[in-house]
C-alpha cells in the first residue's frame, strides 16, 4: 500500500503528485477571472512556458529528496493544479466532488496512485452526501485545526462533511471573497492563507470576511501581511518543503525578504506564466506525505 | 539464518518492457499504455513496495537507479548480487546485456559502511564464454540445510552453478524445469520459495520423474513442509515469494498481490502458520517485468558493522 500521512502544511515533505502542464486545453476554455482576463488581454500562458516552469519545480523538489508523482496525461484537460482533486488528512485520501467549473476527470489522471493505497482510507465522491463539494484549495491543515474555506468552489455541505469526517480535529469554516472581478477575486483560501514553518502564517486580510477566526491561532508579530496587489500576484500561494525550507515564485523580492528576515530558506522558481491560470505553487502540489 | 532484516532494493530510472529479457521470459508481456505512464505507475508500485517493507519494521537500503545507461530492469537487483553471512559478496554473469550495467561497486561500497565485506567474487567474465549464472533468480538457497536448488536454463549454467555452491559449501540440487507449453522456466525463483520450514514449490513443472521426487525428498528431509503450487498460480507469481523478518524478529512472507489472490485459503493457512503475509500491488511490474516481488529484493546478510 502507498502510505500516505499528512497533519499539516509545513513538515518535511516526503511524498507529493505534482501537476502536469501537457496539452492542457484550448485557451479560450477558462474557468476564472484571472484567466478570462489574460486571454482578454493576449497574454494567456503558453504551454511551452507552463511545461518550463513546473519541470523547474519539479527538479526543486527531487532535489530535495522528494518522491514526485505526476497525473497521468488526459487530453485537453488543465491538470496544473493537482491540489484540488484530493487531499490527505491524517492517513485518509478525499478525493471529493468538485464544482462544476473542474469537473469529474481530473481524479482518472492519478486513479493509478488512488489504487495502491489502503482502500478503507480513501473517500470518494459517492461516500459523500450529493450536495457535497469541495477543492483542496480551501482545505489548510494547522495544529490539529481544518481551515476550510467556503467559496466558490467549497459550500457549506462541503464544511460540514470534513467537519463530520474528521471528529477530532477542530474544523473552522472560512468565508472568502469571490469576485468576478480578477484583482479582488480570491479563488480558494490558499490564495489568501497559508501557515508556514511552525508558527508563522502568511495572510491577506482583505481576502477574507472574519480574518480574526483564523489570526487568533498566531501571535501579531507572526503573521505576514500582504496587500491586495501582492495576492493578486498570489503571494500566500507558496510551497513548504519542510518547516524551514519554502518554494516561491522568483518575483516574490518583499516576501522574500520577510521570509529571510524570520530565518527561512528560500527556493525561488520562475512560476509567473502557471499564475495566470489563477494558481501558483501550492496549488500544483498534493502533498501525501509528510514525516510526522 | 534462513531470512534476513536488510533488504536492498533499486528505484527504478527507466523501467520498461525488456526486449533482451523477454524471449526466454515467459512472464514478460507488453501493455498498450505510454511509456511516461508506465514508469510512473511502476515508481509508484515501488514506492509503495518499500513504504510497506518499512512500515513491517523491514530494513530497506534503497539506491536510486541511475539514468544512464538504460537498465529497463534495475528494479531487479537479486539477479546481479548476494551478499552472505560471511561476508562474501557475489556478482553474477548476466545473460542480457542491458543488465550487465546494474552491477555496481558504488552500491557496494556504501553498504560497506554498514556491514561487513570481506570478500567480493565477481564471476561476470563468464560472460564472455557465454555462461551465465543470475543470482538468487537462478539459485534458491536453503541457508539453513545448506543448500542450493536451480532448474537449469539459458540463464543458469550448471558448472557456475555447481561452482558457487562449492564456493559457499552449500549441496547442489539442480533439475529442469517447464512451463505447461514446455518452455524452460528461466529462474528457479519463479517456480519455488524456500523458507525456515516450509517451501512453496510448482512440483508439476519438474517433469522429470527422478528429478522431482530428488528435489521433494530433499525438501522434505531437511524438514520443509511442500506447499504445491499449480501451474496457474506459478504464472501469477506464488513461487516468486520471499521469506524475510523484521526487526522485531517476526517472519514476514512478501508476495505479490496477484500471488496472494491465487493462493487458496488453505494454503494461505498452512503458510500462515510460519509467517505474515505481505502482499503487495505490483501489477505494472511484474506485467512488464515479468518478475515479481522476490526478484525486487536482494537479501543482505553480511554481518552489521
Amino acid at each position: 500500500m502507498l502510505n500516505i500521512e499528512i497533519h499539516d502544511e509545513t513538515s518535511q515533505l516526503e511524498m507529493v503528485v505534482l501537476g502536469i502542464g501537457t496539452e492542457y486545453g484550448t485557451r479560450e476554455k477558462s474557468i476564472n477571472p484571472k484567466s478570462n482576463k489574460h486571454l482578454e488581454e493576449g497574454t494567456f500562458p503558453l504551454e511551452e512556458e507552463i511545461l518550463r516552469e513546473i519541470t523547474e519545480f519539479e527538479e526543486v523538489l527531487i532535489k530535495n529528496g522528494v518522491i514526485v508523482f505526476r497525473p497521468q496525461n488526459i487530453k485537453d484537460l488543465n491538470q496544473i493544479f493537482s491540489r484540488d482533486i484530493g487531499f490527505v488528512i491524517d492517513d485518509t485520501f478525499v478525493a471529493p466532488r468538485m464544482s462544476r467549473e473542474r469537473g469529474e476527470k481530473e481524479i482518472e489522471g492519478i486513479k493509478y496512485l488512488i489504487d495502491l493505497m489502503q482502500p478503507s482510507k480513501v473517500i470518494r465522491e459517492n461516500d459523500m452526501p450529493k450536495d457535497v463539494v469541495i477543492e483542496g484549495g480551501d482545505v489548510i491543515l494547522y495544529d490539529n485545526k481544518i481551515f476550510v474555506g467556503k467559496s466558490k468552489r467549497t459550500n457549506d455541505a462541503g464544511f460540514k462533511f470534513i467537519k463530520q469526517t474528521f471528529p477530532d480535529k477542530e474544523v473552522i469554516q472560512i468565508v472568502i471573497h469571490a469576485s468576478e472581478n480578477a484583482e479582488e477575486n480570491i479563488l480558494h483560501l490558499d490564495c489568501a492563507f497559508q501557515p508556514i514553518g511552525k508558527d508563522y502564517a502568511i495572510i491577506y486580510e482583505d481576502g477574507i470576511a472574519e480574518p480574526n477566526k483564523i489570526k487568533k491561532y498566531f501571535k501579531t508579530e507572526d503573521l505576514i501581511s500582504v496587500s491586495k496587489k501582492q495576492a493578486y500576484r498570489m503571494f500566500p500561494n507558496i510551497f513548504s518543503i519542510s518547516p524551514r525550507k519554502i518554494v516561491i515564485e522568483k518575483r516574490f523580492f518583499e516576501l522574500k525578504h520577510k521570509l529571510l528576515q524570520r530565518n527561512f530558506e528560500v527556493i525561488e522558481v520562475n512560476y509567473a506564466e502557471t499564475s495566470k491560470l489563477s494558481g501558483l505553487l501550492r496549488c500544483s502540489t498534493l502533498p501525501l506525505k509528510r514525516k510526522l | 539464518m534462513q531470512t534476513t532484516k536488510n533488504i536492498l532494493l533499486i528505484r527504478p530510472s527507466n523501467f520498461v518492457f525488456n526486449s533482451e529479457t523477454a524471449e526466454s521470459n515467459g512472464f514478460q508481456f507488453k501493455v498498450e499504455d505510454s511509456k511516461d505512464f508506465i514508469q510512473q505507475k511502476a515508481f509508484a508500485e515501488f514506492e509503495a513496495f518499500v513504504s510497506n517493507l518499512k512500515s513491517k519494521g523491514v530494513n530497506v537500503f534503497v539506491f536510486d537507479d541511475t539514468k544512464l545507461p538504460v537498465k529497463p530492469d534495475a528494479i531487479f537487483p537479486n539477479n546481479w548480487i548476494t551478499f552472505h553471512s560471511d561476508g562474501t559478496v557475489i556478482l553474477y554473469p548476466m545473460f542480457a546485456h542491458n543488465r550487465r550495467h546494474e552491477r555496481r561497486h558504488d552500491i557496494i561500497n556504501s553498504l560497506k559502511r554498514n556491514f561487513k565485506v570481506t570478500s567480493i567474487v565477481d564471476l561476470s567474465k563468464y560472460e564472455q564464454e557465454n555462461k551465465f549464472l543470475e543470482g538468487t533468480g537462478s539459485i534458491v538457497f536453503d541457508h539453513i540445510n545448506k543448500i542450493g536448488y536451480a532448474c537449469l536454463s539459458p540463464r543458469t549454467n550448471k558448472e557456475l552453478f555447481i561452482r558457487v555452491c562449492d564456493y559457499l559449501h552449500y549441496k547442489p540440487v539442480h533439475f529442469h524445469s517447464h512451463d505447461i507449453n514446455g518452455k524452460e522456466i528461466y529462474h528457479t525463483n519463479v517456480m519455488l520459495c524456500i523458507g525456515e520450514m516450509f517451501a512453496v514449490i510448482c512440483l508439476d513443472s519438474i517433469t522429470d520423474n527422478e528429478e522431482r521426487l530428488n528435489v521433494s525428498h530433499s525438501l522434505t528431509s531437511s524438514k520443509h513442509q511442500i506447499i504445491d503450487i499449480t501451474f496457474d498460480q506459478m504464472n501469477n507469481f506464488a513461487g516468486n515469494m520471499l521469506a524475510i523478518h523484521n526487526q522485531n524478529g517476526n517472519n514476514l512472507l512478501v508476495l505479490s498481490q496477484s500471488s496472494f489472490d491465487c493462493l487458496t485459503p488453505n494454503q494461505k493457512n498452512e503458510i500462515q502458520k510460519f509467517c505474515e503475509l505481505v502482499p503487495m500491488s505490483i501489477k505494472t511490474i511484474e506485467t512488464i517485468g515479468g518478475g515479481s516481488a522476490r526478484c525486487m529484493m536482494a537479501e543482505i546478510f553480511l554481518q552489521i558493522i
